[in-house]
């Protein structure tokens, strides 16, 4: 709330400024996307927008979204940003995705307040411009963390050494998705955070990222509170237990490695991604892909990915109080699962501003192994079409 | 038939070659004295620096049509939708803007008027009151 009443002031004090010479630019992006699983199951293309998930009925509001953004340019250095998103899975509902001031300090430095983009993985800055993407969505096995805006503040250091471009971007503030408390099966959270990610560049063509964020978390979840209902009495007598399952104060991290690497017509792209938990009952989730993507003309990249996830159980431990039905039914909740995953797919130029995508995408899990169902293990087609303007 | 798969060809080749032979002249104004290489041309172009080498500012302004794509894929090393996919990263991210895009017949006169603008045209087209800093 705070940068907001910031943002606010700043764009009040900046107004007689800009009355007389206003430089602004007004850029938009589209992503019109179909698709329907091919085995019957479910399958969710983004962690956050619970609502939205495909089936055997092809759907075309799943994730098929539009963004405006504008920007004003106040002086050579200080500028507004705001960028507004609407999506098929929120009822096309337009939701503030980034509001926020950015003053160049010099040539190297650039400062951002007001809300921002959490900058968790190699594709965080433009996932929902298709157009910028390889493919129909950026992997969304490695895409896990269910937040993707954060209100505070930022400080991108950019810099030349030798054969390298480095980019430094430190940031701290809060997430805020709260607004999504108690729809059904949402998770909303509420937290403070921090993080961090560097980006060493080699040579135009090898770029590296490394990053870590942490969380203390203050989750909202009509599931979470109703095992809380249900475990406290029978498990007075297993407070830590109890306080795993409490929603507030979770502290978790996140932490990545990525690499892409640019060989003429291929490039190959790969993340690997880690959310921990430091005292929730929460699986900790490691899961990475690789992809290669290779152009064949001008207009045609066809590509394959790999995925895979290696989920270990949250912190249950076996609780004495309750019997083997309920320890197993916690394990099916919270206990380790493994997917493996492939997809091949490719991306058309239609026109300068638009693109024609297409994928298949197969997730299997191993039954045997895993104590969890683990969610989103389908066969899935969708089609896109991205544009910019 | 087969004379007229000859002028055909021949045709085919002459437009073929005119696209593949126009020559990129980059220009400034004919006041800036900044010493400007290849690769501050491209690093001006691409967003990535927004001052000449003497610490003035340089706005890059680009045109449509086959010199672009000369320029784009000479100087710049990409297609017209890998830069529209680059500058989509930028511009969404916040990052910077585009160069502004004028009409190919402006572009002399925009530089001939302006000391901090950098363009191109066809290197037939150069007039002796811009300041030529390379050919590609």
């Amino acid at each position: 709330m705070e940068n907001k009443k910031l943002l606010m002031a700043a764009l009040i004090a900046a107004t007689p400024i800009t009355s007389h010479a206003l430089d602004y630019s007004v850029s938009g992006f589209g992503s019109l996307v179909g698709g329907a699983t091919t085995d019957g199951e479910e399958f969710r293309p983004h962690v956050k927008y619970g609502g939205g998930k495909y089936d055997e009925s092809f759907a075309l509001d799943v994730e098929s979204r539009l963004g405006v953004q504008g920007r004003v340019q106040l002086t050579d250095d200080l500028a507004v940003t705001a960028q507004v998103v609407s999506r098929g899975a929120y009822n096309w509902r337009p939701e503030l995705k980034w509001a926020y001031v950015s003053y160049q300090v010099n040539d190297n430095v650039q400062v951002k307040a007001g809300r921002l983009n959490a900058p968790f993985y190699l594709f965080s800055d433009f996932q929902d411009v298709g157009y910028a993407l390889p493919w129909v969505s950026a992997p969304r096995n490695a895409y896990m963390v269910p937040a993707d805006s954060i209100e505070g503040v930022n400080v991108i250091t950019s810099f030349s050494t030798e054969k390298f471009e480095h980019v430094i971007e430190l940031y701290a503030g809060r997430y805020d998705d709260s607004q999504n408390k108690y729809e059904a099966a949402e998770l909303g959270v509420e937290a403070p955070t921090f993080g961090f990610s560097y980006m060493p560049t080699y040579d135009g063509w090898l770029t590296m990222r490394v990053t870590y964020h942490e969380v203390d978390l203050d989750l909202y979840s009509e599931d979470l509170d109703g095992l809380n209902a249900g475990l406290k009495g029978p498990l007075s007598g297993s407070p830590e237990f109890i306080a795993n399952t409490e929603s507030k104060n979770q502290r978790a991290s996140f932490s990545g490695l990525a690499v892409k690497a640019e060989l003429d017509r291929l490039t190959l792209i790969a993340e690997l991604n880690q959310l921990e938990w430091h005292t929730s009952i929460f699986p900790h989730q490691k899961r990475g892909y690789i992809s290669a993507i290779y152009q064949v003309n001008d207009k045609f990249s066809p590509y394959v990915t790999l995925m895979k996830n290696s989920d270990t159980g949250g912190d249950i431990g076996t609780i004495t109080e309750v019997g083997p039905f309920t320890n197993a039914a916690l394990a099916a909740q919270f206990g380790e699962s493994d997917t493996f995953g492939w997809a091949i797919g490719g991306r058309y130029e239609i026109a300068d501003n638009m693109a024609l995508k297409a994928e298949y995408q197969s997730q299997s899990s191993d039954i045997s192994k895993n104590e969890r169902t683990a969610e989103d293990v389908a066969d899935t087609f969708r089609v896109g079409l991205d544009i910019i303007f | 038939m087969k004379s007229k798969k000859n002028i055909l060809l021949i045709i085919v080749l002459t437009i073929l070659s005119s696209a593949a032979f126009a020559e990129v002249a980059v220009i400034v104004n004919s006041a800036n004295g900044a010493s400007i290489s290849k690769g501050d041309i491209t690093a001006i172009f691409l967003g990535k620096t927004k001052k000449f080498s003497d610490g003035s500012v340089a706005v890059p302004v680009v045109s449509d049509g086959a010199i672009t794509d000369e320029f784009n894929s000479k100087l710049l090393g990409k297609t017209s939708s890998q830069l529209k996919s680059y500058w989509s990263k930028l511009v969404f991210t916040g990052k910077a803007n585009p160069p502004k895009k004028v009409p190919a017949a402006k572009v002399l006169e925009l530089i001939k008027t302006n000391n901090n603008m950098i363009g191109f045209v066809d290197s037939s087209a150069v007039s002796a009151d811009v300041k030529v800093v390379g050919t590609f």
